[in-house]
């Protein structure tokens, strides 16, 4: 294995690594006041697992971009020889989704938590809840985007 | 396919039928009573709630028993059989009205069992801390109450600490005295001292420099070994009591069923004194105000007026100050897919139930995501069968049908990804329409956008039929009209074939946005400025468009952790042994991942519609319609007579 290809797929590697760390923090601050809240009042679970999963969407991203170099190098029919130049311009492209899935989705998990307890006082409002956990995902799906035309369009 | 119109009903009548005419209300199901607004009214609203702190007391306590007798009860249902809400006729709900003094007198007792056991086991802690302290004065033989001063010595009985023992010795040895060591515990040493009265001084001083802490016998009277008989004997006497207590528990448990009916009717009377407190009262009539659906306003009228004939009802439309609260009304397939709309907040009265368009792209994307026909074949045959055999309740049916249909949709794109429980099967009569996602992912990928723009343009064509169901066309072509020029037009140029009629569409689209998005801006500027916000607007299309990548990656999720569980399984299956734990991985495997993609299948759909499809055209707002009516929650009363 050329060092190309060794750096290829750790950028890979990182996409699905951080932002899968992301996403999981962030899903289990919402988990820990999903809890609290469902303790309470046992009817608001079902808006309170909505409000949970919306930091999950990073770990999503992560995965696509991780397939993405994955298809790109043909990593599942036999690696294509990649230059080192090569292997480094996709570690980079995956820089973008890893770093910005792992920390907008912690701060996706801050605001999910906190709409979970506003629904915990006000269960009608779960909507606008989800709306103010969406916001911050904007960013991770700039990051998404980005990585993607950075590693689709590498030459190779 | 729609929210139910609401009216505003007005409810006048004398005090004596108050009683009855709440009883016809809660049993017709289809008033929401409201506190009356206005200053006026202030003066009539009933001060005391006597009637429904009574009830609410009365509830509570029930309530209390019933989890309290809950853990002796003898016929306890099973999970699935609790999935169900047994039911009983009127007349056994009249026999419990009848006996309610005897299980009110129960309710009592079990009160008071409680507070015996709370009594008993404060004894019983005692008990043990006496015991405790007592034991290492086992060896002491002298009865403690001649542990006092004689006529020439005095005596000392206590602890000293242990390290202090060869000091105190020396100290004693100089003077009058006898002493014994009687037991060690911990870092104490108990001891019994007996010396001449002449002495006590320095004894004292010898025993004070030793810290000596005179002991603490539980009975004025008895060597300290009887003393422990008789502390044991009361503990013994505490766990008979206590078995006794758990024996009358378990003979009030026998009441259970005619308790929970019991707390039914209970719960029902609280429903109806919170409702009458909200009623404006002088001291022969009564006035209530409320919201009912109007399709059911002249039924309900009509029963108030049977049991009533003197009662006044007025029925109006709401004013447009008012908001109603929201009803919604779908056909059966949609129904179940209330409780999605509901769980992000129900939709303002005067906007769109979006339930029924809505439902095809939930089930349609939940099949995308669980994308396994053989799980889907399972959920879509297995659970109709399990509703019609263990008739749940009403939330949990619901939620059971969303998932048989999207069991349907899941068997669809099971066939198309060909994966079957996890395995590419590949069949013949399929070939030309499967996408195999590790072989071909470009294409599901492309399908999965598609899909989604297929749901956003559905989106944006609600909102253009709200603008015109308005009366405002233009409204339709500047907010939407334009959105679906631009958007078509950069699809068509990404292809090479349309590239010029996109090109046209898509800054034909994208100017007209720019110059009539702003267009409600007071000045010159803002209508430019609103347009530029506007118009910024298409990163949020392009996010929309990507957040539906979720379907391909939940969808091959479950295709790849299938592949592995049967890889698995099929590494064991080489001999006898081997087949039954191979059997056993698989079952566990599947089971475990049909779980998990369900869930997130569930969720991930929910999410889709709640920002990618409500975005675009929702109004949230509303608040659910809650009726006085029965809410049965351990039993149910099936009372088919008529009103009386």
């Amino acid at each position: 294995m050329e060092l190309g290809q060794i750096l290829a797929l750790a950028g890979a590697a990182c996409a699905a690594l951080v932002s899968g760390i992301g996403s999981a923090k962030g899903v289990g601050m919402a988990g820990e006041a999903s809890a609290g809240v469902v303790s309470e009042n046992p009817e608001v679970f079902g808006k309170c697992l909505v409000l949970q999963l919306l930091p999950g969407t990073q770990g999503i991203y992560g995965f696509l971009i991780a397939f993405i170099v994955l298809l790109k190098t043909n990593f599942l029919g036999g690696m294509v020889p990649l230059t080192t130049t090569q292997g480094l311009l996709i570690f980079v492209g995956c820089m973008p989704v890893a770093i910005v899935g792992l920390i907008s989705a912690i701060y996706q998990g801050r605001v999910a938590s906190s709409a979970i307890n506003m629904v915990a006082v006000r269960p009608e409002l779960s909507g606008r809840g989800i709306t103010m956990a969406v916001m911050v995902e904007t960013y991770a799906v700039f990051a998404l985007l980005t990585s993607f035309l950075m590693v689709f369009f590498v030459a190779l | 396919m729609a929210i139910v119109e609401m009216k505003r009903v007005t409810l006048l009548a004398m005090n004596a039928e108050r009683d009855r005419l709440l009883r016809v209300m809660q049993r017709a199901g289809c008033v929401q009573v409201e506190a009356v607004g206005g200053e006026d009214a202030e003066a009539y609203l009933r001060r005391e709630h006597g009637a429904l702190d009574a009830a609410e007391e009365k509830l509570t306590r029930i309530r209390w028993t019933l989890s309290q007798l809950g853990r002796y009860d003898a016929d306890k249902p099973g999970m699935l059989a609790s999935l169900s809400m047994p039911a009983v006729d009127a007349e056994q709900a009249d026999a419990v009205a009848a006996s309610e003094e005897e299980l009110l007198a129960v309710v009592s007792a079990v009160e008071a069992c409680e507070r015996k056991s709370g009594e008993l086991r404060g004894r019983q802690a005692r008990l043990q801390v006496q015991m405790q302290q007592l034991a290492p004065w086992r060896g002491l033989d002298i009865p403690v109450e001649r542990l006092c001063d004689t006529r020439d010595t005095v005596q000392f009985a206590g602890t000293v600490l242990g390290r202090a023992w060869e000091a105190l010795e020396t100290a004693l040895a100089g003077l009058p005295a006898q002493w014994e060591r009687i037991a060690e515990e911990r870092d104490n040493v108990c001891v019994w001292v007996v010396a001449h009265r002449s002495a006590r001084d320095e004894v004292q001083s010898a025993l004070k420099n030793a810290e000596f802490a005179p002991a603490q016998f539980a009975y004025p009277a008895g060597t300290p070994a009887a003393q422990l008989d008789a502390l044991a004997a009361g503990l013994r006497e505490v766990d008979a009591d206590r078995a006794s207590l758990e024996e009358a528990l378990r003979g009030y448990a026998k009441s259970l069923p005619q308790l929970r009916i019991l707390f039914e009717l209970a719960s029902q009377e609280r429903d109806r004194q919170a409702a009458a407190a909200n009623f404006l009262s002088t001291r022969s009539a009564f006035m209530m105000q409320g919201w009912a659906p109007a399709p059911s306003c002249d039924a309900l009228v009509k029963r108030l007026k049977a049991v009533a004939p003197d009662c006044v009802v007025d029925l109006r439309d709401p004013d447009e100050s008012e908001q109603p609260p929201t009803l919604l009304h779908n056909g059966r397939v949609a129904t179940p897919f209330e409780t999605v709309v509901s769980n992000y907040s129900m939709p303002d009265p005067r906007g769109i139930d979006p339930t029924a368009i809505m439902a095809p792209f939930f089930a349609c994307f939940f099949g995308m995501m669980v994308s396994d026909a053989g799980y889907g074949a399972v959920m879509a045959a297995m659970i109709p069968i399990a509703i019609w055999k263990f008739k749940p309740k009403e939330s949990m049916r619901r939620m059971m049908w969303i998932l048989t249909l999207g069991g349907a949709f899941t068997v669809f794109w099971g066939a198309i990804y060909d994966t079957w429980f996890g395995a590419n099967l590949k069949p013949a009569f399929l070939q030309p329409v499967i996408i195999n996602a590790l072989e071909d992912p470009l294409k599901m990928m492309y399908l999965c956008i598609a899909m989604g723009a297929i749901h956003l343009f559905t989106g944006l064509g609600v909102g253009m039929y709200m603008n015109f169901k308005r009366g405002k066309p233009l409204a339709a072509l500047f907010d939407q009209g334009f959105w679906f020029f631009l958007i078509i037009g950069l699809g068509l140029l990404m292809l090479p074939a349309t590239a010029t009629i996109g090109k046209f569409l898509a800054i034909g689209g994208a100017l007209g946005i720019l110059l009539t998005a702003g267009r409600d801006k007071p000045t010159l500027i803002g209508k430019f400025t609103g347009g530029f916000g506007a118009l910024y607007g298409i990163t949020s299309w392009l996010g929309d468009l990507l957040s539906y990548m979720r379907l391909f990656g939940m969808g091959l999720a479950t295709g790849v952790i299938g592949m592995v569980v049967n890889m698995l399984a099929g590494m064991l299956m080489g001999n006898p042994i081997g087949i039954v734990f191979g059997i056993a991985v698989l079952a566990v495997g599947h089971i475990f991942n049909a779980f998990i993609n369900v869930l997130g299948a569930y969720v991930h759909s929910c999410r889709l519609q709640y920002i990618e499809f409500f975005g675009k055209f929702y109004e949230d707002g509303g608040t659910m319609f809650a009726p006085l009516a029965h809410n049965p929650r351990y039993v149910a009363i099936r009372d088919s007579r008529a009103d009386t």
